[in-house]
């Protein structure tokens, strides 16, 4: 899921990767918008406020939305920096670092949202604009990772997309094209995951309050170690592989037997 | 070498400005803070159908005005007084009412009213100056939608 890069990927990487990561991306915004009244994974809505903000002459919420949409666009470029710069050298490390410190950022949303948070303006404004990097970090790495296939935190694209494949469909040609079958696949899991995070995590604020954060940590935990339990699975497995070799090595007329039998 | 200072210019230029807005401007927590005496109660839109210019079809009726706000943490206050620590007082023709704790919520568009920690409400601010409010805030009322109480700032 996370060690192959852009064309060497599969439509079951994509989706794996669209899937866990949009149920992130859902849960996240749905909580940011019951507790903080403002939405953090996506930027459009921020863009159309800036823009109001600014006609009306409204500095302070200017500057604050501003720096939201700023950094969305640093988690983006922060993201890509460490693939690229990482990739060659361990793509497994590349493309899980911008999960850790994406991790490190709800998980001090939750905790300090359930035992610091006394609802300031200042505080809502911090937070929204942390899970707002979170989330630019989360969406610059499944678009960079997956040649832009797959983008988990805003739909707008999505339904787009998703209308432009349907009305593909009508035709036949089309709808025996794999690739696009696939891709809608890949777009309409995203969408029911989305959309099932969404309404799990409205649910279960009302029990867990802040703590919601920590199940959406323990999603991005999944797709971390997933990869990781694979890669030390192989390890594992050449690992015996070599140990086999060798033992035949140096006993080859056990060898000879074995093939024998 | 060139690039890297392009970049550096970049983000220094926008965290200067976000600096400089907020630092020039009161945050609208700050704003709100004070005493605001209610002006009005208005539905933000009118029917097309009737009176549609005048400004009578737009003004809540005081007996309507009682019906919406029955339900609501605020009925019936004449003077809002914000204070720095989170709580509000309601003060009506009879005196000093409920106190509440207020909370400014997204970017400050938001007022969040509790009462006992139990009820809750939440206003649009649409509109915060120096000494001008206004409060948007759902009703079912005649299926008019939104009502806002406008007030102005007394101290």
């Amino acid at each position: 899921m996370l060690r192959k890069f852009s064309n060497s990927r599969s439509l079951r990487d994509n989706i794996q990767l669209g899937v866990l990561t949009a149920i992130s991306a859902g849960m996240v915004n749905v909580a940011s918008l019951i507790v903080f009244f403002a939405f953090t994974s996506n930027v459009t809505g921020h863009y159309a406020i800036l823009a109001e903000e600014i006609a009306r002459g409204q500095w302070y919420q200017v500057a604050v939305v501003f720096s939201w949409i700023l950094l969305f666009f640093l988690g983006a470029f922060l993201s890509n920096f460490i693939i690229i710069n990482l990739n060659r050298k361990n793509a497994y490390l590349a493309h899980a670092l911008p999960l850790v410190l994406e991790l490190l950022c709800l998980l001090t949303v939750g905790t300090y949202g359930q035992y610091y948070y006394r609802e300031t303006l200042t505080e809502t404004e911090v937070l929204v604009a942390l899970m707002l990097f979170a989330m630019g970090m989360q969406n610059g790495l499944t678009a960079s990772i997956s040649n832009f296939a797959v983008k988990t935190t805003h739909l707008t694209g999505l339904t787009t997309d998703l209308g432009i494949l349907f009305s593909m469909f009508t035709q036949k040609e089309y709808r025996e094209n794999a690739e696009l079958v696939g891709k809608a696949k890949l777009l309409c899991a995203v969408a029911v995951s989305y959309l099932s995070a969404g309404v799990l995590s409205a649910l279960l604020y009302t029990h867990l309050q802040f703590r919601v954060f920590y199940v959406v940590s323990c999603v991005i935990v999944v797709v971390i170690l997933y990869d990781y339990s694979k890669l030390r699975l192989l390890k594992l497995m050449r690992k015996q592989d070599k140990a086999t070799e060798s033992s035949q090595e140096a006993n080859p007329q056990k060898k000879e037997v074995e093939e024998f039998a | 070498m060139k690039l890297k200072i392009v970049y550096l210019a970049f983000l220094t230029a926008a965290a200067s400005l976000i600096l400089l807005l907020t630092a020039g401007t009161p945050s609208p927590d700050t704003l709100l803070t004070g005493n605001w005496q209610e002006e009005s109660w208005e539905y933000e839109k009118v029917d097309q159908t009737t009176q549609a210019d005048s400004l009578s079809g737009r003004q809540i009726a005081e007996s309507v005005k009682q019906l919406i706000a029955q339900d609501l943490i605020v009925h019936r206050a004449e003077q809002w007084r914000f204070k720095p620590d989170g709580t509000l007082r309601l003060i009506t023709e009879q005196g000093p009412g409920r106190q509440l704790n207020w909370k400014m919520k997204g970017r400050g568009h938001i007022l969040v009213l509790h009462y006992n920690d139990q009820m809750e409400e939440s206003y649009t601010v649409a509109e915060l100056t120096e000494n001008h409010m206004v409060l948007h805030f759902y009703t079912e009322m005649q299926a008019r939608g939104i009502a806002k109480i406008t007030f102005t700032r007394t101290n």
